[in-house]
């Protein structure tokens, strides 16, 4: 059981153990999860990827899913504001806690750099506060500690873009050369605007050189015409020409699994997951052409979690990654296309 | 004043009522209008709802709001005269944010009042009834219909905290609400005149009542096609079917006959997001206990479980649970709305009794759960628009 995180995770996969460790992992939460085992119940092992159970996204808003094996440790409940407004309630035990640490530190290494820098969430300390509530995107945030030499929260307030500590970002400058600064895609826009830094701020990035990660979508960013091209040009415009930006998908759904974009536009897969297209329709797999993707890992044991179907669609792309990355990868569109219901009662 | 007057009789009397326009003119220029929808339709409706206000405008259904309200149209006065209607004065309609078809459907019906007319659309949504509007004046040639359109009405979007809703509620005499009950309150608490009134038309719920045995192809087709309009977001739409002295078999076999007969055909398919939904929602279902199955293209979940069991709140979700028939006053929500009935015999007094007994304020068979018309929720709300002189000897 879970060789497949031992590895690096852009290698050629090995599908046939991905299956096996798949199998184990679903006996596991058929025999403790009992809402699991009431939507799967007749299931038996499989001997096809594709026939793995899977549990929508949706699900984890509404049921209480979670596996309860001997000598598990509960450590978060996570209850994830989204914006549909209904939390997700997610839980995660300690084992499965340290291996999604050591999956996104292998994964966001092999684009960020192995060396620990100042992680600088553009997001407030207020946000992680709470008793056992944790934001969709401080989880997102959060992902990022094992690449982190210490952490420190930009925002004052965690719903004004623009309350920047600056004197604490000058002191962090002062003191370092290089960073890593997350926020989601929408925040990291509104908040890294020069127009509003101090001269001195100004002064002083120019000559630092800043990683940038950040997720969450692009859905607010295109109401007011942001490309990722633009999107990048502000944020490099004034730094060191070393800084780059690097946007990852991933769910809070499911944790530990984070799925970067290359420099190819190519979201690649590591070896411990897998992502199935499904016809919308049918949920029949698709191997070519656009679907709603679902998304699979070997090292999620507190919660069905392992096999989630999303409510985003994407495409397989096929062939070799110019990146030089190997294994599978996937072309991610957004969510599924909203059509308005109509009705005159309250659903 | 009014020159056109229009006699009805009712019994052995007359009302007049008396309006602004020739009213068979106004229904005339409907019909007109009617053979144009056939060939045109705005890209806004779908098919269904398009198909629905063909129907809704055609002439014996608009003479028949009259028919139901005043009594049967005469050429002159027969019999005694004892009451003279005429418009009661402004009407203001507040829509709700996802309504489909109330907008156009109201339009209709409040251009055969007399009444200037002030409608709030919601600023969430397609407005259909804008568009149905500037349909009707792009596509109908000068007339009553077209004067009223351009003159008497006007339609407008806006939100909860716009002041136009306090000047909607100052110059009407009536004030029809969809909404929800705090919206409802908070357009009520607003200043209005003291001899003004307010028809509510609050959150309600609908839900079929059948006998197994009542129970043919042609009648899990019709509830298929009622359910599929606007799953559970209607208030007349079924949130659920009851079979009457029914079992766990019972049910889970109309739960079959319905996924058998779910039409392969559809013009189109559902929303991508509604698809997805219903695979979370077979889900949910199976975990709370439903035996449960998805229509064809993932395009509904039909379960079939006992009444008690925990329901999904999910669009396209319709449970198939069984009760005894004595037990049905008792089961009904407190703000149930329609029963549609496929019953071997609806009219007995067995059944009456029971509706008389209870809040529904429709009991109708399936397939005319959605029709819409002069009398709502318990109102008669058409009539109502009308200020009622009594004329005595």
């Amino acid at each position: 059981m879970n060789q497949l995180i031992a590895r690096s995770p852009y290698i050629v996969r090995d599908d046939m153990q991905f299956l096996a460790e798949m199998n184990v992992l679903t006996a596991h939460h058929l025999k403790s999860c009992p809402a699991y085992s009431k939507i799967w119940g007749n299931y038996k092992e499989s001997s096809h990827i594709q026939d793995l159970p899977y549990i929508h996204v949706g699900l984890f808003k509404h049921l209480e899913l979670k596996t309860d094996y001997q000598d598990a440790h509960f450590r978060w409940l996570s209850h994830s504001s989204s914006t549909s407004g209904v939390a997700s309630k997610i839980h995660l035990d300690e084992k499965s806690g340290q291996l999604q640490a050591e999956s996104v530190y292998k994964i966001l290494a092999d684009f960020v750099g192995v060396e620990k820098r100042p992680l600088l969430i553009i997001d407030s300390i207020k946000s992680l506060r709470g008793r056992g509530e944790l934001s969709a995107r401080v989880a997102a945030a959060m992902s990022l500690k094992p690449l982190a030499s210490n952490i420190y929260f930009l925002l004052d307030n965690p719903t004004d873009c623009k309350s920047i500590k600056w004197d604490l970002f000058l002191d962090i400058l002062k003191n370092n050369n290089y960073f890593i600064v997350y926020g989601f895609s929408w925040i990291l826009w509104l908040a890294w605007d020069l127009n509003h830094f101090p001269g001195e701020i100004i002064k002083i990035i120019k000559n630092k050189t800043f990683c940038f990660v950040h997720s969450g979508g692009w859905k607010r960013l295109d109401t007011i015409k942001v490309s990722s091209e633009k999107f990048n040009n502000r944020l490099l415009c004034n730094v060191d020409s070393h800084s780059k930006v690097v946007d990852f998908y991933g769910l809070v759904e499911q944790m530990g699994i984070v799925y970067p974009l290359c420099e190819f536009n190519a979201r690649h897969i590591p070896v411990w997951a897998d992502v199935i297209v499904r016809n919308v329709y049918t949920m029949d797999p698709i191997q070519e052409g656009v679907g709603q993707l679902q998304l699979m890992n070997t090292i999620t044991y507190g919660a069905p979690n392992h096999n989630v179907l999303t409510e985003d669609i994407g495409r397989i792309l096929n062939g070799d990654c110019p990146c030089g990355r190997k294994g599978k990868r996937f072309e991610l569109f957004g969510r599924v296309p909203k059509a308005e219901t109509r009705g005159c009662a309250n659903v | 004043m009014y020159d056109q007057v229009s006699f009805f009789k009712f019994n052995k009397t007359t009302i007049l009522v008396s309006f602004p326009h020739e009213l068979n003119e106004i229904i005339n220029d409907w019909n007109e209008l009617r053979k144009c929808m056939l060939k045109k339709m705005p890209k806004e409706f779908t098919r269904d709802e398009w198909a629905y206000l063909i129907t809704f405008l055609d002439k014996e259904n608009l003479n028949g709001i009259f028919l139901l309200t005043f009594g049967k149209e005469t050429p002159s006065i027969t019999g005694k005269a004892r009451l003279l209607l005429k418009p009661l004065g402004d009407v203001s309609v507040w829509l709700p944010n996802n309504v489909s078809m109330l907008g156009p459907l109201m339009l209709v019906l409040l251009t055969l009042t007399g009444n200037n007319v002030h409608i709030k659309a919601g600023t969430r949504s397609e407005n259909l009834t804008v568009i149905f509007r500037d349909y009707i004046l792009n596509n109908l040639s000068a007339g009553v219909l077209r004067t009223i359109m351009a003159q008497s009405i006007t339609i407008e979007e806006f939100d909860r905290n716009d002041d136009r809703n306090i000047a909607m509620a100052r110059c009407a005499k009536t004030r029809i609400v969809f909404s929800s009950d705090e919206t409802a309150m908070a357009i009520e608490s607003l200043p209005h005149p003291v001899d003004s009134h307010g028809i509510y038309f609050t959150d309600k719920q609908s839900e079929v009542w059948a006998e197994i045995d009542a129970v043919d192809d042609f009648a899990v087709e019709t509830l298929i096609k009622v359910f599929t309009i606007f799953g559970q977001s209607g208030c007349t739409s079924p949130r659920r079917v009851i079979l009457i002295n029914g079992d766990e078999k019972s049910a889970i076999y109309f739960k079959k006959r319905i996924v058998d007969l779910w039409p392969r055909d559809m013009s189109r398919d559902i929303p991508q997001h509604i698809a997805s939904e219903n695979i979370m929602c077979w889900q949910w279902a199976k975990a709370l206990g439903w035996d449960v199955a998805l229509t064809y293209n993932n395009s509904s979940v039909i379960a079939a479980g006992n009444i008690n069991l925990p329901e999904c709140k999910s669009h396209m979700f319709l449970p198939i649970v069984w009760a005894n028939r004595s037990d049905l006053s008792s089961l009904l929500p407190a703000n149930i709305q329609t029963v549609g009935h496929c019953l071997n015999d609806p009219f007995d007094i067995s059944w009456l009794n029971i509706i008389s007994e209870s809040n529904v304020k429709r009991y109708v068979p399936i397939r005319k759960m959605h029709h819409f018309g002069p009398v709502w929720d318990g109102y008669a709300f058409f009539r109502q628009l009308f200020e009622e002189v009594e004329i005595l000897e």
